[in-house]
């Protein structure tokens, strides 16, 4: 029994690992959502590329990066983490409308809360 | 259909024996004036124009095939890609530049037919005339025998009996210019009676149909609106508008795209896809879409309607707080990976790629080393070097125990694998004979190395004695001669 116990070992502590692996970004992800929903999207942007940078990237959160700048008025770089999202998962048809849209008419998309000039 | 009709053949000239004699002058004669509408001789090619029949509407867009007819015996050397020709009439490209090709018998005679298509769309009403033309080089064989007893496959004699007919068999190469016959069709203008306000010019059979990628929506969440128009016809004006105004919804210009059933383009299909975002919650409904198109068949206009859309919309829940036009985030993130270059791009990639290189670097390296220690030359000088500095220690442990006899036995050896090595001869084989032919070009060098082995052969011979001081000074002249003996290698 021992054996098989400690050949189990490792396996045990690999799963154990990636659990707490998927389990890093949900804090920093809902801190994000929060600040996106509060209207403090340059705050929410900021959340999401520290994300990006400290866990990871896929399709989602560069979905969410781009609705995040698209709402803080940083329109190209929208339509660039739209097009990674693309990129990542092209038969999303979210990610294809969102990118759409932000290329076709950004400003109709939103109400700027800043126009420079 | 019609039956083909044949061109001149004009500018022809005779290569005989294409492959002895291919650049041979013009020497025959220029035949008359094209006659488009001359019929096919027997046996030679033809050329055929088949499109629509009966009458067309401006814009209607049809196709039509050219088919090049070539009978056996007949060899195409050149076909040059024909070209379709009509005041009244817009041509598209060929849709297939090189022709397809298949076997036919007509009226008995089997055949090669190459045949290209094209679309065409009238422009102008009134009786209108399309024409089609190719050009080529034939080389048409015919046996010399029945050739002096039936007329000229091309109706030209020049050689009909001549030497050079008689020992080649007839083989003659031929330009080619031939012209279908004219495809002549009334055009009408589109009537004015009962065209929609919103026609813009498709012609043709279309069936229309329009749908959402979901009938259950959150407010805020991109959806898309997609019309498709289906069919035959002239693609290039099937419009349409999309959702322009509606209310509770935001609305973005239609990306259009068609997709080609044939190559010509005549059928098809037509995407018209928009984005649209639901901007309240509560059960709507979108409005129909319309298309309208003229159909020749029916010979009149027809206007087509989307079904009405129902459609869910949700609050956007935690996105209560958000504002109409802002995009629902992903509560989800999925698998996040640090590294999201595409797989073509990462380095587990490159180095599966690289790994073959590397095996075929290691096997083509392994196959080298294994040659190089299989080199006999190389092994008997490894040998010989092995030999020399077992000598030389045997040399220092002699002197060093005063043994006399067994130091000059390795200074021998030494000298014998140095001057081997030189020489690439054998060592054991050398002796204080051979010195003076072996070292001709140095004789101070030769009289030292002569000097040593007969010492050895005093010591191994003669029973002769040495102390160790000796023997410490001849191992300074050894190492001495043995150095220069090195350096003139």
């Amino acid at each position: 029994m021992k054996p098989f116990l400690r050949r189990l070992a490792p396996w045990g502590l690999l799963l154990l690992a990636t659990s707490a692996g998927a389990a890093g970004p949900a804090e920093p992800a809902s801190e994000a959502a929060s600040a996106y929903a509060q209207g403090r999207y340059a705050d929410a942007v900021r959340a999401y590329e520290g994300i990006a940078e400290s866990e990871g990237v896929s399709a989602s959160l560069y979905y969410d990066l781009g609705a995040a700048q698209l709402a803080a008025g940083e329109f190209g770089p929208a339509v660039l983490s739209f097009e990674r999202a693309h990129w990542l998962a092209p038969s999303d048809a979210g990610v294809a409308s969102a990118l759409r849209a932000a290329r076709t008419s950004p400003s109709r998309l939103r109400s700027a809360p800043t126009a420079a000039w | 259909m019609s039956r083909p009709e044949t061109g001149d053949l004009r500018a022809w000239w005779l290569a005989v024996g294409i492959a002895l004699a291919p650049a041979l002058p013009a020497l025959a004669q220029t035949a008359g004036p094209q006659d488009a509408a001359a019929p096919a001789r027997p046996g030679a090619p033809a050329f055929e124009l088949v499109g629509p029949a009966g009458d067309l509407f401006v814009g209607q867009l049809e196709p039509v095939e050219l088919r090049l007819l070539v009978p056996d015996g007949v060899d195409l050397v050149e076909v040059a890609p024909p070209s379709l020709s009509g005041e009244g009439f817009t041509v598209s490209p060929l849709a297939n530049a090189r022709p397809r090709e298949s076997r036919a018998e007509i009226d008995g005679v089997p055949m090669t037919v190459l045949r290209w298509s094209a679309a065409v769309s009238a422009v102008k009403t009134g009786p209108q005339t399309l024409e089609a033309r190719i050009d080529g080089v034939v080389v048409a064989h015919a046996p010399a025998r029945s050739r002096s007893t039936r007329p000229s496959l091309f109706g030209d004699d020049f050689f009909r009996g001549s030497l050079l007919e008689r020992v080649f068999g007839g083989l003659r190469q031929q330009r080619m210019h031939l012209a279908s016959q004219p495809l002549r069709l009334d055009v009408q203008a589109l009537p004015e009676a009962g065209r929609p306000a919103d026609f813009d010019g498709a012609v043709g059979e279309f069936i229309f149909s329009a749908q959402t990628s979901s009938s259950r929506a959150t407010a805020g969440d991109p959806l898309t609106l997609e019309a498709r128009v289906e069919g035959r016809g002239n693609f290039d004006r099937v419009h349409v508008a999309g959702l322009e105004v509606a209310p509770g919804f935001k609305t973005y210009t239609p990306a259009v795209r068609f997709e080609g059933v044939d190559p010509m383009g005549v059928r098809g299909r037509k995407l018209f896809e928009q984005t649209i975002i639901p901007e309240q919650a509560g059960s709507e409904t979108l409005p129909s879409l319309r298309f309208s198109y003229f159909d020749p068949g029916k010979q009149s206009y027809v206007t087509l309607t989307s079904e009405v859309l129902p459609l869910v919309v949700a609050s956007a829940g935690q996105g209560g707080s958000l504002a109409a036009g802002l995009l629902p985030l992903r509560k989800d993130l999925g698998r996040l990976r640090h590294n999201a270059a595409p797989v073509f791009l990462r380095a587990s990639w490159l180095g599966a790629l690289a790994l073959p290189l590397l095996t075929l670097s290691g096997v083509a390296l392994a196959a080298w080393r294994r040659r190089r220690r299989l080199d006999p030359a190389r092994a008997r000088t490894l040998a010989i070097e092995r030999a020399l500095e077992q000598s030389l220690r045997n040399m220092e442990a002699a002197c060093e125990k005063a043994d006399a006899p067994a130091f000059y036995a390795a200074v021998r050896r030494a000298l014998q694998a140095r001057l081997g090595l030189r020489l690439g001869a054998n060592p054991d084989a050398l002796t204080a004979a051979d010195v003076g032919g072996l070292c001709a070009d140095d004789p101070r060098l030769a009289a030292s190395v002569r000097r040593l082995l007969e010492e050895a052969d005093a010591f191994a011979y003669a029973g002769c004695t040495a102390g160790v001081a000796a023997l410490r000074a001849s191992r300074g002249v050894v190492l001495e001669t043995l150095e220069q003996l090195e350096v003139h290698a």
